[in-house]
């Protein structure tokens, strides 16, 4: 007989953990808890495990409580540390400290949580990777890689960001060690030849990492950046800005929707130079708007909208902005639009062509290595984490219509591939990225791991 | 390789060995402190109890002791315990030994006369040790990495 819990949490990464202090926090009669996690330190994930200091948040310190119910836990974590009095200040909250703090904030939350005199949570962190869930009579047999299965009555799947498979627009490429499709490999920036360029493919949020780690280490040498819209994130303004703003945009059609916040952005910097408070006042909508979208209307959005709102979006630090943009400005960076062709491993290096939009010409550069900053994989069929894979091909799990993420309800109720809601089985964070485009930033997944806690403790 | 449960259990051996045999060890503190999750030791312990080596003591001070002295639980007690025989083909276990369904003549099989060896050798060493010499090897490797690294060699006066 299989060793039972109450409730087993599948991924330790900063959704578990957020979980499950939410949990901890609100258990009120006995349960048995049961934490998986794989790969990276608990609670931190791939998110925050980063060594480097100059990785920084995208999220103002005041934004990043782990807890709907105490806004400031975060701010106050900071301020009971005195390693980091440098940031007790009195616009702490304004501030973007490094990810690494916050992964040290999500590692003391995990050790309070171990020692808690909360005395009805009996729980377990297991180390080992989940390879199947399987439905049973009374709940699911959780298949482990390296320790007997276990049963949970229920469950909630915190799998987080799929790493990329493959580099954009290049399929036949055998394998090189000089192409690194995943960005948060450690190895993508290690061993860097200090005489070559280096290219990238993709200019968001994991470009800015990448590009921040290369000059870290005192790269010189040039940086290739081709990405599709050749733009780099749009910058946080120093302190927040904030102007009263209508709350709701229309939710019939997207090109609509889009450009009434425009006009509201254009009137917006008019009055303070920023377009953020637009997106503040946006932000608690957006996910209602998104569920209220015919799927036709989606798709329109991830084909036209989508880049020029992810650069809106994912705003970076103005440090970290300024900085960047200091790299396009000495031509230490040179950023492209446009389009990956091919890329050839020829021993010492690699030949990469790329279509350049501004020429409308192809172009070929070599470099050391290409690293692939276009994001978490976007296709969810195409993940390689064999628990997806498998629970995809029993059909317990579906992906959503858009292929995002998982099917589910915007409750995170789990859709098997039959269109019914699997009772107990549950997900937040990442993978509801199709379902409620907002889905994966800290100011969502606690209101997430909050619903969750109540839902999983009913 | 041996299994999670074999390592969790001589964790757990060695963590209880460690401490006062007169005061019962409590299951959570061997979780903590090793790092085994708690509902897989708790049935990890059972069966030691139920072995032998371990007895236990309920009630709000109960816990778990050695039944026997660390030098008498040998590694293979505890390994064949969880995991089986130790050798790797039926037909060279002394304690399990079964032939091989697909064997013609076991005295002329090359196969059975190396893994044989290798039973004999793995036999020897786990037969042989306890859990008293996994205290004593892990105090000599502590000794040697604390000498080693308080008496630094003084570079060459030039």
């Amino acid at each position: 007989m299989n060793i039972h819990y109450d409730l087993v949490i599948v991924g330790g990464g900063a959704a578990g953990l957020i979980l499950l202090a939410n949990t901890f926090e609100k258990a009120t009669s006995p349960l048995s808890i049961a934490m998986i996690n794989t790969g990276y330190p608990t609670g931190k994930g791939i998110a925050y495990s980063t060594k480097n200091s100059k990785h920084l948040l995208n999220v103002r310190v005041s934004r990043m409580s782990a807890f709907t119910s105490d806004a400031n836990h975060f701010t106050n974590w900071i301020l009971s540390k005195p390693e980091y009095h440098d940031y007790h200040h009195e616009n702490l909250g304004e501030r973007f400290v490094a990810r690494k703090i916050y992964g040290e904030y999500l590692e003391d939350l995990y050790q309070s949580l171990v020692k808690s005199e909360n005395k009805n949570i009996q729980f377990d962190l297991i180390i080992d990777e989940v390879i199947d869930i399987k439905k049973t009579d009374n709940g699911f047999d959780i298949k482990l890689k390296n320790h007997e299965s276990i049963d949970g009555k229920k469950v909630v799947l915190c799998t987080g960001n799929q790493p990329p498979i493959s580099l954009p627009g290049i399929s036949n490429l055998k394998s090189s060690n000089k192409v690194f499709i995943n960005p948060w490999d450690d190895r993508a920036v290690e061993n860097i030849d200090p005489n070559q360029p280096v290219f990238i493919v993709g200019a968001g949020l994991t470009m800015v990492d990448t590009v921040v780690s290369l000059i870290d280490q005192g790269f010189k040498n040039k940086i290739i950046v081709v990405s599709k819209h050749g733009a780099i994130p749009m910058a946080h303004p120093v302190t927040r800005v904030s102007v009263p703003h209508p709350e709701k945009a229309p939710a019939s059609d997207i090109h609509e929707i889009y450009s009434e916040l425009k006009s509201k952005i254009r009137s917006a910097i008019d009055h303070t130079e920023w377009h953020e408070p637009v997106l503040e006042a946006v932000r608690p909508f957006t996910q209602k708007i998104w569920q209220e979208l015919p799927i036709e209307q989606k798709n329109r959005f991830l084909r036209h909208i989508n880049h020029r709102w992810a650069k809106l979006r994912h705003r970076l630090p103005h440090e970290v902005h300024d900085f960047i943009q200091s790299l396009i400005d000495s031509n230490q960076i040179e950023l492209y639009a446009g389009k990956l062709e091919d890329v050839q491993d020829n021993g010492t290096d690699l030949t990469i062509r790329f279509f350049d939009k501004s020429t409308e010409s192809s172009s070929t550069i070599k470099a050391q290595r290409i690293i692939n900053c276009i994001g978490p994989e976007g296709d969810f069929h195409k993940v390689e984490n064999p628990l997806l894979k498998n629970m995809l091909a029993s059909g317990l799990i579906a992906k959503d219509p858009l292929s995002l993420g998982f099917n589910a309800t915007g409750k995170g109720e789990i859709i098997n591939k039959d269109g019914e809601i699997v009772p107990n089985l549950f997900t937040i964070g990442s993978g509801l990225r199709g379902i409620l485009w907002e889905s994966t930033a800290i100011p969502e997944l606690r209101v997430q791991a909050h619903e969750m806690a109540n839902k999983v403790l009913g | 390789m041996l299994s999670k449960k074999a390592k969790y259990g001589l964790k757990a051996l060695e963590y209880i060995a460690k401490q006062d045999p007169k005061t019962p060890v409590h299951t959570s503190a061997i979780s903590l402190a090793e790092s085994i999750p708690r509902k897989f030791l708790e049935t990890i312990l059972l069966d030691l109890k139920h072995d032998g080596i371990l007895k236990s003591k309920q009630g709000k001070n109960g816990g778990y002791n050695l039944l026997i002295p660390p030098s008498e639980v040998t590694i293979g007690r505890v390994v064949r315990l969880f995991d089986g025989p130790i050798a790797l083909l039926p037909c060279v276990s002394s304690n399990y030994y079964e032939p091989c369904e697909d064997c013609e003549n076991e005295a002329f099989c090359g196969l059975k006369n190396i893994f044989s060896e290798v039973r004999e050798a793995t036999g020897s060493i786990l037969d042989k040790l306890s859990l008293n010499d996994i205290l004593i090897r892990e105090r000599a490797l502590k000794k040697k990495t604390s000498n080693s690294t308080k008496a630094k060699p003084r570079s060459p006066k030039k």
